[in-house]
Protein backbone atom coordinates (compact mmCIF):
# COMPACT_ATOMS: atom_id res chain seq x y z
CA UNK A 1 0.00 0.00 0.00
CA UNK A 2 0.96 3.23 -0.60
CA UNK A 3 1.71 6.07 1.71
CA UNK A 4 -0.97 8.16 -0.44
CA UNK A 5 -3.18 5.97 0.84
CA UNK A 6 -3.02 6.44 4.55
CA UNK A 7 -5.21 9.12 5.97
CA UNK A 8 -3.27 12.43 6.89
CA UNK A 9 -2.23 11.84 10.24
CA UNK A 10 -0.97 8.65 8.88
CA UNK A 11 1.12 10.60 6.03
CA UNK A 12 2.39 12.81 8.37
CA UNK A 13 3.67 10.43 10.99
CA UNK A 14 5.17 8.42 8.25
CA UNK A 15 6.84 11.15 6.99
CA UNK A 16 8.23 12.47 10.52
CA UNK A 17 9.46 8.67 10.79
CA UNK A 18 11.42 9.40 7.83
CA UNK A 19 9.17 6.26 6.02
CA UNK A 20 7.85 8.77 3.56
CA UNK A 21 8.97 11.85 1.55
CA UNK A 22 6.71 15.13 1.49
CA UNK A 23 7.80 15.79 -2.47
CA UNK A 24 7.58 12.04 -3.46
CA UNK A 25 3.72 12.05 -2.05
CA UNK A 26 3.11 15.11 -3.78
CA UNK A 27 4.39 13.78 -7.19
CA UNK A 28 2.32 10.62 -6.75
CA UNK A 29 -0.58 12.57 -5.74
CA UNK A 30 -0.45 14.35 -8.87
CA UNK A 31 0.15 11.51 -10.86
CA UNK A 32 -3.08 9.97 -8.91
CA UNK A 33 -5.25 12.62 -9.43
CA UNK A 34 -4.27 12.64 -12.92
CA UNK A 35 -5.38 9.03 -13.50
CA UNK A 36 -8.56 8.53 -11.97
CA UNK A 37 -10.15 12.39 -11.94
CA UNK A 38 -10.56 11.33 -15.55
CA UNK A 39 -13.22 8.88 -14.53
CA UNK A 40 -14.58 10.79 -11.79
CA UNK A 41 -14.63 14.42 -12.24
CA UNK A 42 -13.58 15.40 -8.55
CA UNK A 43 -10.52 17.41 -8.74
CA UNK A 44 -11.41 20.97 -10.34
CA UNK A 45 -7.95 21.96 -11.00
CA UNK A 46 -4.36 21.21 -9.53
CA UNK A 47 -1.96 23.70 -8.30
CA UNK A 48 1.10 21.82 -9.38
CA UNK A 49 3.97 24.54 -9.59
CA UNK A 50 2.81 26.43 -6.06
CA UNK A 51 2.73 22.95 -4.58
CA UNK A 52 5.68 22.08 -5.59
CA UNK A 53 7.38 25.70 -4.85
CA UNK A 54 5.85 24.95 -0.92
CA UNK A 55 7.18 21.60 -0.93
CA UNK A 56 10.48 20.87 0.56
CA UNK A 57 13.02 19.18 -1.83
CA UNK A 58 12.87 15.73 -1.70
CA UNK A 59 15.67 14.08 0.90
CA UNK A 60 18.92 12.34 -0.25
CA UNK A 61 18.47 8.61 -0.14
CA UNK B 1 -14.66 38.32 -9.84
CA UNK B 2 -14.63 38.96 -6.27
CA UNK B 3 -12.10 36.94 -4.42
CA UNK B 4 -14.06 36.80 -1.21
CA UNK B 5 -17.57 34.97 -1.48
CA UNK B 6 -19.78 35.37 1.77
CA UNK B 7 -21.59 32.35 0.36
CA UNK B 8 -18.95 30.12 -0.04
CA UNK B 9 -16.18 28.96 1.75
CA UNK B 10 -13.03 26.65 1.52
CA UNK B 11 -12.89 23.85 3.69
CA UNK B 12 -11.22 20.54 4.52
CA UNK B 13 -12.03 17.81 2.01
CA UNK B 14 -10.61 14.47 3.96
CA UNK B 15 -10.83 10.85 4.60
CA UNK B 16 -12.56 11.07 7.91
CA UNK B 17 -13.44 13.83 10.38
CA UNK B 18 -10.18 13.59 12.33
CA UNK B 19 -8.17 14.60 9.19
CA UNK B 20 -10.90 17.40 8.49
CA UNK B 21 -9.75 18.41 12.04
CA UNK B 22 -6.39 18.30 11.26
CA UNK B 23 -6.64 19.87 8.17
CA UNK B 24 -8.94 22.78 8.86
CA UNK B 25 -6.98 23.46 11.51
CA UNK B 26 -4.03 24.24 8.73
CA UNK B 27 -6.55 25.80 6.75
CA UNK B 28 -8.37 28.52 9.69
CA UNK B 29 -5.06 29.16 11.01
CA UNK B 30 -6.26 28.01 14.64
CA UNK B 31 -6.24 24.53 16.41
CA UNK B 32 -9.52 22.09 16.52
CA UNK B 33 -9.10 20.62 19.29
CA UNK B 34 -10.91 17.45 19.81
CA UNK B 35 -13.86 16.44 22.42
CA UNK B 36 -16.01 13.97 23.78
CA UNK B 37 -19.56 14.95 22.82
CA UNK B 38 -21.92 13.72 25.51
CA UNK B 39 -26.04 14.61 25.22
CA UNK B 40 -26.09 15.80 21.98
CA UNK B 41 -29.40 17.39 21.46
CA UNK B 42 -29.92 16.63 17.56
CA UNK B 43 -32.57 18.75 15.55
CA UNK B 44 -34.01 17.28 12.62
CA UNK B 45 -36.50 19.03 10.86
CA UNK B 46 -39.62 17.79 9.18
CA UNK B 47 -41.48 19.75 6.63
CA UNK B 48 -42.62 18.98 2.83
CA UNK B 49 -39.26 20.22 1.62
CA UNK B 50 -36.51 18.64 3.85
CA UNK B 51 -38.57 15.47 3.50
CA UNK B 52 -38.48 15.31 0.19
CA UNK B 53 -35.53 12.95 -0.25
CA UNK B 54 -34.80 9.78 -2.16
CA UNK B 55 -35.89 6.76 -0.29
CA UNK B 56 -32.38 5.01 0.23
CA UNK B 57 -30.84 8.51 1.38
CA UNK B 58 -33.61 9.22 3.58
CA UNK B 59 -33.09 5.28 5.24
CA UNK B 60 -29.33 5.93 5.54
CA UNK B 61 -29.60 9.51 7.05
CA UNK B 62 -32.33 7.96 9.96
CA UNK B 63 -29.91 5.18 10.69
CA UNK B 64 -27.31 7.00 10.81
CA UNK B 65 -28.92 9.58 13.04
CA UNK B 66 -30.36 7.36 15.18
CA UNK B 67 -26.63 5.89 15.91
CA UNK B 68 -24.97 9.44 16.25
CA UNK B 69 -28.10 9.78 19.13
CA UNK B 70 -27.01 6.33 20.77
CA UNK B 71 -23.25 7.14 20.75
CA UNK B 72 -23.39 9.81 22.60
CA UNK B 73 -26.28 9.55 24.84
CA UNK B 74 -28.08 12.30 22.95
CA UNK B 75 -31.89 13.31 21.78
CA UNK B 76 -33.53 13.67 18.85
CA UNK B 77 -35.86 16.85 18.78
CA UNK B 78 -37.73 17.71 16.12
CA UNK B 79 -37.45 21.71 14.97
CA UNK B 80 -39.73 24.44 12.96
CA UNK B 81 -37.18 26.01 10.60
CA UNK B 82 -39.58 27.30 7.86
CA UNK B 83 -38.78 28.98 4.41
CA UNK B 84 -35.93 26.43 3.46
CA UNK B 85 -37.12 27.18 0.03
CA UNK B 86 -37.15 30.71 -0.28
CA UNK B 87 -33.56 30.62 1.55
CA UNK B 88 -32.27 27.93 -0.46
CA UNK B 89 -32.97 30.91 -3.93
CA UNK B 90 -31.46 33.42 -1.27
CA UNK B 91 -28.28 31.21 -0.76
CA UNK B 92 -27.95 31.13 -5.20
CA UNK B 93 -28.75 34.69 -6.08
CA UNK B 94 -26.56 36.06 -3.00
CA UNK B 95 -23.92 33.39 -4.47
CA UNK B 96 -24.42 34.39 -7.64
CA UNK B 97 -24.37 38.46 -7.45
CA UNK B 98 -21.50 38.36 -5.12
CA UNK B 99 -18.51 38.29 -8.03
CA UNK B 100 -20.42 41.07 -10.11
CA UNK B 101 -18.47 43.57 -8.75
CA UNK B 102 -15.71 43.08 -10.36
CA UNK B 103 -17.28 41.56 -13.69
CA UNK B 104 -17.78 44.48 -16.44
CA UNK B 105 -18.82 43.84 -20.13
CA UNK B 106 -15.32 44.52 -20.84
CA UNK B 107 -14.10 41.82 -19.01
CA UNK B 108 -16.85 39.81 -20.66
CA UNK B 109 -15.64 40.51 -23.33
CA UNK B 110 -12.51 39.07 -22.77
CA UNK B 111 -13.81 35.62 -20.84
CA UNK B 112 -11.43 32.38 -22.38
CA UNK B 113 -13.10 32.04 -25.85
CA UNK B 114 -12.43 27.87 -24.31
CA UNK B 115 -14.83 28.95 -21.75
CA UNK B 116 -18.19 27.04 -22.44
CA UNK B 117 -21.33 28.75 -23.96
CA UNK B 118 -23.44 27.74 -20.66
CA UNK B 119 -20.59 29.41 -18.44
CA UNK B 120 -20.61 32.12 -20.78
CA UNK B 121 -24.08 32.71 -20.63
CA UNK B 122 -24.39 32.20 -17.22
CA UNK B 123 -21.99 35.13 -16.27
CA UNK B 124 -23.72 37.20 -19.07
CA UNK B 125 -27.18 36.28 -17.47
CA UNK B 126 -25.72 37.22 -13.65
CA UNK B 127 -24.96 40.52 -15.08
CA UNK B 128 -29.09 40.86 -15.67
CA UNK B 129 -30.27 39.78 -12.15
CA UNK B 130 -31.79 43.08 -10.33
CA UNK B 131 -30.81 44.82 -7.56
CA UNK B 132 -33.93 44.75 -5.51
CA UNK B 133 -33.58 40.70 -5.79
CA UNK B 134 -30.53 40.96 -4.52
CA UNK B 135 -31.85 42.78 -1.69
CA UNK B 136 -34.26 40.92 -1.24
CA UNK B 137 -32.19 37.77 -0.73
CA UNK B 138 -30.55 39.34 1.91
CA UNK B 139 -33.81 40.54 4.37
CA UNK B 140 -34.12 36.84 3.67
CA UNK B 141 -30.52 35.84 5.19
CA UNK B 142 -31.71 38.12 8.27
CA UNK B 143 -34.25 36.71 8.66
CA UNK B 144 -32.59 32.89 8.53
CA UNK B 145 -29.84 33.87 10.95
CA UNK B 146 -32.36 35.18 13.59
CA UNK B 147 -34.27 31.60 12.94
CA UNK B 148 -31.11 29.52 13.18
CA UNK B 149 -29.84 31.19 16.52
CA UNK B 150 -33.20 30.33 17.83
CA UNK B 151 -32.92 27.40 16.75
CA UNK B 152 -29.63 26.25 18.23
CA UNK B 153 -30.81 27.48 21.46
CA UNK B 154 -32.74 24.44 21.51
CA UNK B 155 -30.45 21.89 20.05
CA UNK B 156 -26.58 21.32 19.42
CA UNK B 157 -26.92 20.60 16.03
CA UNK B 158 -28.86 20.05 12.88
CA UNK B 159 -28.91 16.97 10.61
CA UNK B 160 -30.19 16.47 7.44
CA UNK B 161 -29.31 15.15 4.05
CA UNK B 162 -26.47 16.50 2.88
CA UNK B 163 -28.00 16.11 -0.70
CA UNK B 164 -31.24 14.90 -1.12
CA UNK B 165 -30.42 12.19 -3.69
CA UNK B 166 -26.91 10.70 -4.98
CA UNK B 167 -25.06 12.37 -7.62
CA UNK B 168 -26.94 12.03 -11.02
CA UNK B 169 -25.01 11.21 -14.10
CA UNK B 170 -23.04 13.77 -15.87
CA UNK B 171 -24.87 13.31 -19.00
CA UNK B 172 -28.61 14.00 -17.01
CA UNK B 173 -28.07 16.21 -13.88
CA UNK B 174 -31.51 15.29 -12.64
CA UNK B 175 -32.55 13.79 -9.34
CA UNK B 176 -35.69 11.89 -8.82
CA UNK B 177 -37.43 12.66 -5.40
CA UNK B 178 -40.81 11.65 -3.99
CA UNK B 179 -42.27 15.23 -5.85
CA UNK B 180 -40.91 14.51 -9.23
CA UNK B 181 -37.41 15.34 -10.62
CA UNK B 182 -35.89 18.14 -10.61
CA UNK B 183 -32.24 19.34 -11.68
CA UNK B 184 -29.83 18.59 -9.17
CA UNK B 185 -28.46 22.15 -8.65
CA UNK B 186 -31.70 23.31 -7.15
CA UNK B 187 -32.17 20.09 -5.08
CA UNK B 188 -28.70 20.05 -3.50
CA UNK B 189 -29.15 23.88 -2.13
CA UNK B 190 -32.21 22.86 -0.09
CA UNK B 191 -30.69 21.75 3.33
CA UNK B 192 -26.77 22.54 2.92
CA UNK B 193 -27.36 26.00 1.25
CA UNK B 194 -28.62 26.76 4.33
CA UNK B 195 -24.47 26.60 5.83
CA UNK B 196 -24.24 28.86 2.98
CA UNK B 197 -26.67 31.53 3.58
CA UNK B 198 -26.20 32.01 7.26
CA UNK B 199 -22.42 31.27 7.85
CA UNK B 200 -22.94 28.25 10.36
CA UNK B 201 -20.43 25.48 10.21
CA UNK B 202 -21.42 22.73 8.19
CA UNK B 203 -19.63 19.14 7.02
CA UNK B 204 -20.93 15.95 5.84
CA UNK B 205 -20.10 12.52 6.87
CA UNK B 206 -20.99 9.79 5.01
CA UNK B 207 -23.45 7.33 6.10
CA UNK B 208 -24.18 5.21 3.09
CA UNK B 209 -24.12 3.44 -0.02
CA UNK B 210 -26.94 3.99 -3.00
CA UNK B 211 -26.79 2.32 -6.56
CA UNK B 212 -22.50 2.52 -5.69
CA UNK B 213 -22.56 6.20 -4.97
CA UNK B 214 -22.04 7.81 -1.43
CA UNK B 215 -24.88 9.12 0.97
CA UNK B 216 -24.37 11.98 3.11
CA UNK B 217 -25.69 13.29 6.60
CA UNK B 218 -25.12 16.76 7.03
CA UNK B 219 -24.26 18.19 10.24
CA UNK B 220 -24.78 22.13 10.65
CA UNK B 221 -24.13 23.67 14.08
CA UNK B 222 -24.17 27.16 15.54
CA UNK B 223 -21.41 29.86 14.65
CA UNK B 224 -18.07 29.02 16.05
CA UNK B 225 -18.63 25.39 17.47
CA UNK B 226 -16.87 23.59 14.41
CA UNK B 227 -15.10 21.51 17.01
CA UNK B 228 -18.39 20.18 18.20
CA UNK B 229 -19.41 19.41 14.42
CA UNK B 230 -16.04 17.18 14.15
CA UNK B 231 -16.60 15.28 17.51
CA UNK B 232 -19.80 14.93 16.75
CA UNK B 233 -18.86 13.78 13.07
CA UNK B 234 -16.16 11.34 14.70
CA UNK B 235 -18.64 10.31 16.69
CA UNK B 236 -21.09 9.06 13.96
CA UNK B 237 -17.71 7.16 12.66
CA UNK B 238 -17.50 5.17 15.87
CA UNK B 239 -21.27 4.64 15.57
CA UNK B 240 -20.58 2.33 12.41
CA UNK B 241 -16.93 1.40 13.20
CA UNK B 242 -15.75 3.60 10.79
CA UNK B 243 -17.58 1.26 8.15
CA UNK B 244 -18.19 4.42 5.53
CA UNK B 245 -15.31 6.64 5.87
CA UNK B 246 -13.78 3.08 4.94
CA UNK B 247 -15.59 2.22 2.47
CA UNK B 248 -15.04 2.33 -1.50
CA UNK B 249 -17.50 3.07 -3.83
CA UNK B 250 -17.10 0.95 -6.99
CA UNK B 251 -16.84 3.33 -9.31
CA UNK B 252 -13.35 4.26 -6.95
CA UNK B 253 -12.82 0.65 -6.22
CA UNK B 254 -12.93 0.15 -10.48
CA UNK B 255 -10.38 3.17 -10.94
CA UNK B 256 -8.28 2.25 -7.88
CA UNK B 257 -8.07 -1.89 -10.09
CA UNK B 258 -7.55 -0.27 -13.78
CA UNK B 259 -5.74 2.83 -12.90
CA UNK B 260 -8.89 4.78 -14.85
Amino acid sequence: MSALDLTLRGQAAAIVAGDADPSELLEEALERIAERNPAINAVVETFPGSARSASPPPTAA
Amino acid sequence: MAKISTTIVSGPLCADAADCRLLGSALFGESLEAGEVRSLRIGVVRDNVSEDVAPAVREACQEAIEALRAETGGAVREIELADIEPAALATVLIANTEGLSALSPRRLAKLDPELSPIARGFAKYRMLLPAAASMKAQRVRTLMRHRVAAVFEDVDVIAWPTVPAVAPLLQAPLVELPSGMLTADQANVRGAGLANLTGIPALSVPVGLADGLPIGLQLQAAWGRDELLLDAAEALERASGRRWVESLPPLARQAETTGT
